[in-house]
């Protein structure tokens, strides 16, 4: 009797429908590793390497960015290596109050005023950490709240204990 | 046989899709949205309110208050967790009071309704901690069972979904992401701490999942009718529950009669297309938030028009983001009788409340974050 589903087809099917989609992931990242450099561009921001950029939306989820300003508060004596681009943003006041005025001052906190970032098709809703290497910025992490790793992994990264 | 059996469900599912309206879709009746234009909105006055500088000028949670010819509006300022209070008479800083985050009076709240200036209620999580003029917490009831349900919802509580009081109760909106088939509002008996749930999505929205921005629901409280005035974001009309009888709902058309048939996001959570799920609900027209003016007796609704496509993927902040809104007035029976446009870019909407004045919207004002002004917009019947 014919099965109505062919196992081996179903196999195929699976293994290519993984294939592909791994495929997609990796080129999803490269699309926005490339929107990250096209937005840090039109803002003027220079990093060296081995630096670290933190890009908080402030319009998305708000637990994720509340804990991403939290780190900035936290760890903004430990490192000069790590910087924060802030948008979608209502008020600068309300965040300057937020994260204190010395976190302000030192240096390393940018303000997306013209909204660059969304212009540039980055429509992430949780903070975004992209690690500057050899030149280019490599490797994403998107520091939802299912990744727990994201902030220890920064921390270990900058050498934060 | 398995070719012409494919090709006859395929066959039936493609016949089935072409004109046949969706259940889940929000629709209204045509002769419904005829009205008699009576009353229209005109910009009147402002009030100016100062700020200090620990004083943000976003706020999640305002009530305005009269007592003996004052008028104060008290103001949640969300970065040092204090209620503010300012006469609106001058704009000025009348009386600041912080709530404690740690300490025996700890209270995690970001809301606040003021019976008497001795007499605050706020919600913290699981419980609604009745509060003094000190933030000494004087009660502590509980707001949720979570033997109830499958999925337990917490207090939603600002500015345009308000606690409110009457008669030894607080009332007050339950919420859970993306949940549309369990009761989305409460009510606490301060006398025994009994906590009764209530009110239901509409049946359209159980049927779809309506995420994106079409998930909200924002209501307002007319004490005299004893009556919850509820205004869902994916529906035309709004909808009234009297305190005295909470099972039964009315609906009255409170929409855009340009406005047609609003589509769900997608018909189930597991359905893929999330991430379209924003922009469906950008490119349709939306509902936000109710308010009753019991001055003038009317209700303020406000409706939104669609973003464009070519807007939409402009990636523009303001032009892909923020849809062009309208006001709808209703009188006191609920009844459409007026609808009035207001610039798209002007105003923060989430920071709107009701004085004796009339409607008053917050103006965006990004040149100088150390004053909040309100413009008040007056009804007026038109002659």
């Amino acid at each position: 009797m014919r099965k109505f589903i062919d196992l081996k087809t179903v196999s195929l099917v699976t293994i290519i429908l993984m294939i592909t989609s791994c495929e997609t992931a990796e080129k999803r990242n490269g699309e926005l590793l490339e929107k990250v450099r096209v937005s840090i561009e039109k803002l003027d921001i220079s990093l060296a390497d081995n630096d670290v950029l933190m890009i908080i939306n402030m319009s998305g989820c708000s637990a994720c960015y509340s804990r991403a300003l939290k780190y900035a508060k936290e760890t903004y004596t430990h490192t000069n290596r790590l910087h924060f681009v802030i948008t979608g943003y209502n008020s600068k006041k309300s965040l300057r109050l937020r994260l204190g005025q010395d976190v302000f001052n030192k240096g390393q906190i940018y303000l997306d005023e013209k909204g660059y970032i969304y212009q540039s098709g980055i429509k992430q809703d949780y903070p975004l950490i992209t690690y500057k290497e050899n030149g280019e910025f490599q490797s994403l992490d998107i520091a939802d709240l299912k990744n727990s790793l994201a902030y220890s992994r920064l921390s270990e990264y900058l050498s934060i204990k | 046989m398995f070719k012409k059996s494919l090709f006859t469900i395929v066959l039936i599912a493609f016949l089935q899709s072409c004109g046949t309206k969706n259940i889940a879709d929000s629709a209204f009746k045509k002769d419904e949205s005829d009205f008699d234009e009576k009353i229209t909105l005109s910009r009147d006055y402002s009030y100016t309110l100062y700020l200090d500088s620990t004083t943000t000028p976003e706020s999640t949670n305002l009530q305005y208050i009269v007592s003996d010819d004052n008028e104060t509006l008290a103001y949640w300022n969300k970065v040092d967790a204090s209620i503010v209070y300012f006469n609106l008479k001058d704009g000025r800083i009348v009386k600041k009071q912080p709530i404690p985050r740690t300490g025996p009076n700890a209270n995690g709240t970001s809301n606040f309704f003021i019976l008497t200036p001795d007499s605050i209620f706020t919600t913290d999580y699981s419980n609604l901690k009745f509060i003094n003029g000190q933030s000494e917490i004087l009660a502590v009831f509980p707001t949720s069972n979570p033997g109830e349900f499958k999925h337990t919802p917490d207090p939603y509580i600002w500015n345009c979904s308000p606690m409110f009081h009457t008669q030894g109760h607080v009332y007050f909106q339950v919420y859970v992401g993306g949940v549309f088939d369990q009761n989305n509002m409460a009510k606490v008996n301060l006398t025994t701490s009994e906590l009764e749930y209530f009110s239901e999505y509409p049946d359209f929205y159980q049927k779809a999942y309506w995420r994106g921005g079409f998930e909200f629901m924002d209501f307002t409280f007319n004490e005299k009718e004893r009556m919850v005035i509820q205004s869902y974001s994916a529906d035309h009309y709004l909808r009234s529950i009297k305190l005295d009888n909470l099972g039964k709902v009315n609906k009255h058309f409170a929409g855009v009669s340009t406005f047609g048939t609003i589509k769900p996001p997608r018909m189930s959570m597991t359905e893929p297309g999330h991430e379209k799920d924003e922009k469906k609900f950008k490119l349709q027209p939306s509902f936000g938030p109710v308010f009753y003016d019991q001055y003038n007796e009317v209700y303020y609704r406000f409706a939104y028009d669609p973003i464009t496509e070519p807007e939409f993927e402009s990636n523009d902040p303001k032009r892909s983001k923020v849809k062009p809104v309208r006001i709808i007035i209703l009188d006191k029976s609920l009844t459409k009788v007026g609808e009035t446009r207001i610039d798209r870019f002007k105003y923060e909407l989430n920071m709107t409340f009701v004085s004796k004045k009339g409607l008053c919207l917050k103006r965006i004002n990004e040149a100088n974050e150390d004053i909040v002004q309100f413009d008040v917009f007056i009804p007026s019947p038109i002659r």
